[in-house]
């Protein structure tokens, strides 16, 4: 049985998740409002819940990986005439690295 | 209807109201004559899920106690040397194993544990002699056992360890006992009934064995358990369901078993004396799982869930008069903006959040309010910034310093409608920390533009003055707490530190460390009950989820949060913080998370009387 179900949804606030899902099951966001979710009952049940759409690991990860490459050109696209690379990590933050779904 | 007394032969206690609910209460029946109803205090057994491993396997190794456990080695697609650490809440990847392997045995804590014997790739494949010592951070070798072999047992500790049991073909299943005193293994009087796949607990000078599997026996399990005193095994009663491939935890006079085939989810507790069925069963049943702990609070972890070839599933046994809830992260209302790097204020239900970059990336000088579960637009800010010092409450907060391309020391008080600007902060910086209430505040460390800084500063409401500097220069820290009794832990130094230091109103001494260097975490709390969330670690580059729990003394592992981020605004406190936007590595976002503290509640029981 895998690990993991992988799935979208997006974050509506409170009670989204709530303390009860999160001991019931592991439960994890990334960016491009992908979720990994515990493989168990209660797990599927809360992506469905939440009108979530399943994917396998790869689509999720590719949609992951699209919103990371979308943040690291918009990260090297936006300067400042004079800016020093300090500065702009200062501004903008660190530049964007890769992230790898479990 | 039979009364109480003629059935056990005593009188039930008349009570106008429930006793104290402490353990002297347990097992005590008593009739509360204000309610009318027969009450009892009774110990809750249960078995509950606790994070997973990070990885799938069986016939691992396993030692420790539930908040502090150590799982090692074992077989998942292939023999494992990787090592996890469990404190109480999830696993984290340890050192490795020098030497891969499967059934191997364990003993000591997750500092300082011992593996030994087990299964080998080779080549030539087969049972090890090996013996490895661990440090809480990598494995060295130890002494080798004198019989080499896998699924062997054992308990103690790292420096005087016992090992027992096992198979060493063409052998097979063994009695054979061997002690080990830190350095080298001692063979020892073996015990009558050879087996393999069996379970162990207790000191090396007081030790169970119980069950196990041996081919002499049909069906080949047992459920024979032999006591050692240090010299000699004898046989004492045995447990109620034969099995192999179980785990198990506690002392000789209290200990618990649990799993194994072919009663993959039963418990039983040991007295010293007998064995007792547990009510509680795993919800994952399985076999050749690893175990640690102690009676009333053990840990299953891993194992073989039949049919299929391996689990990451951990739960947790209790067995207490208290109920227990485990503390955890869930969503929180979601502001109006994207923010990062802001000031944060207030408590989890009346929340402020201020200034901070927002998207796209610019500084901010808008705020907003929590309120009734829901963000509001506040005030806005003379100065537009980000990674400034904040504190205070949701009707009285402080901002001062920060960032706009260049240091600030502005300083604004916000008195829940509007900010206004008071005397500046002595020195420009970014980066900083803050801590305490708006007539009481504490400005620590932060980046000057040139290099990270110690200096510390007091504000009395009007005036800042400059106080004793922290022992480690930093930025990006986290802290919490007042002005006479704060706390700062992590931080870039520049490079990121898992250092703690408590200020007492003048001068910083050093805290307990953090279990893992991190950067521009979030803090919030108490000197004594403080919590610190996300950032950045080593392990996790782009960010964080992990949470830590400090009760004055040391940090513990939390529940962590579900999106892991770094520069999170901050409000509330160790028991009931909040968590808003922060940058999860690709965009500045706006969701939040509420943490809500564990608890353990003791609950009498009504008793049903027909």
């Amino acid at each position: 049985m895998a690990l993991f179900i992988y799935g979208t949804a997006t974050n509506t606030g409170k009670g989204f998740f709530t303390a009860e899902d999160r001991r019931a099951f592991f439960l994890r966001g990334y960016p491009a409002n992908v979720w990994v979710i515990g493989n168990n009952e209660k797990g599927a049940l809360w992506l469905a819940e939440k009108n979530g759409v399943e994917k396998t690991k790869s689509e999720a990860q590719t949609l992951v990986t699209a919103e990371v490459d979308a943040a690291k050109a918009a990260w090297d696209a936006n300067n400042v005439d004079g800016e020093t690379a300090e500065q702009k990590e200062a501004r903008l933050g660190p530049k964007p690295t890769d992230i790898t779904l479990p | 209807m039979a009364d109480y007394s003629s059935i056990k032969g005593n009188r039930v206690q008349y009570l106008s109201t429930d006793p104290t609910l402490d353990s002297n209460s347990e097992g005590q029946v008593w009739y509360n004559t204000t309610t009318g109803t027969l009450k009892g205090l009774v110990q809750i057994k249960a078995w509950s899920s606790g994070g997973n491993l990070g990885t799938s396997r069986y016939d691992i190794g396993g030692t420790g106690i539930q908040t502090a456990a150590l799982g090692a080695g074992g077989y998942g697609t292939s023999f494992r040397n990787d090592t996890e650490e469990y404190n109480g809440f999830s696993w984290t990847a340890g050192g490795n194993l020098g030497t891969a392997r499967y059934g191997l045995g364990m003993a000591g804590t997750q500092t300082a544990g011992l593996g030994f014997g087990g299964f080998v790739p080779g080549p030539p494949p087969g049972p090890t002699n090996s013996t490895e010592e661990y440090d809480g951070t990598s494995w060295t070798s130890g002494g080798n056992l004198g019989t080499g072999r896998r699924n062997i047992r054992g308990c103690g500790l790292q420096t005087a360890g016992l090992a027992f049991g096992g198979n060493f073909p063409p052998g097979g299943p063994t009695g054979r006992t061997e002690e080990y005193n830190g350095t080298s293994w001692a063979e020892q009087n073996d015990m009558a009934n050879g087996r393999e796949w069996l379970s162990g607990f207790g000191i090396q000078t007081a030790a169970i064995a119980a069950g196990g599997s041996t081919p002499a026996l049909s069906p080949p399990l047992t459920n024979v358990v032999e006591s050692y005193d240090g010299t000699n095994w004898t046989s004492v009663n045995s447990m109620n369901t034969g099995r192999y491939g179980l785990a198990a935890g506690g002392t000789q006079t209290l200990g618990i078993v649990f799993s194994g085939s072919p009663s993959p989810t039963a418990t039983e507790e040991w007295d010293g004396t007998n064995w007792i069925t547990s009510p509680a069963t795993l919800a994952t049943g399985r076999t050749q799982l690893g175990g640690a702990g102690t009676q009333s609070a053990a840990l299953a972890f891993g194992g073989k869930p039949p049919p299929s070839s391996g689990t990451t599933a951990t739960e947790e046994y209790n067995s207490n008069i208290n109920a227990i809830t485990k503390a955890a992260w869930s969503s929180g209302a979601t502001m109006n903006i994207s923010r990062r790097a802001g000031g944060g204020a207030g408590t989890q239900s009346l929340a402020l959040v201020f200034a901070g970059a927002g998207v796209p990336p610019t500084k901010l000088s808008s705020s907003e309010e929590l309120s009734s579960g829901s963000w509001t637009s506040g005030g806005t800010m003379g100065t537009a910034r980000y990674f400034l010092g904040s504190c205070g409450t949701q009707t009285a907060a402080l901002g001062f310093a920060g960032y706009d391309g260049g240091n600030k020391f502005e300083v604004e008080e916000y008195n829940g409608s509007s900010w206004s600007e008071v005397n500046n902060i002595p020195y420009s910086v970014r980066d900083l920390t803050g801590f305490g209430i708006q007539t009481a505040a504490v400005s620590a460390g932060g980046y000057s533009g040139t290099a990270v800084i110690s200096t510390t500063a007091n504000y009395d409401g009007t005036n800042w003055t400059s106080s004793g500097s922290m022992a480690t220069a930093r930025s990006a820290v986290a802290s919490s707490g007042t002005q006479t009794a704060g706390l700062v832990a992590g931080g870039q130094t520049p490079s990121n530190t898992d250092v703690t230091e408590e200020y007492d109103g003048t001068s910083w001494t050093t805290g307990g460390t953090l279990s893992s260097v991190r950067s521009t975490a979030t803090g919030a709390g108490i000197q004594t009950s403080s919590l610190i969330f996300g950032g950045v670690t080593p392990t996790s580059p782009t960010n964080s989820v992990l949470t830590e729990l400090y009760d004055g003394t040391s940090w513990t592992g939390q529940a962590n949060l579900a999106t892991a981020r770094k520069v999170i605004q901050p409000a509330g406190t160790a028991s009931a913080a909040l968590a808003a936007g922060g940058d999860p590595g690709t965009t500045t976002v706006a969701i939040t998370e509420e943490f809500t503290g564990g608890t353990e509640v003791v609950t009498a029981s009504t008793l049903t009387t027909s």
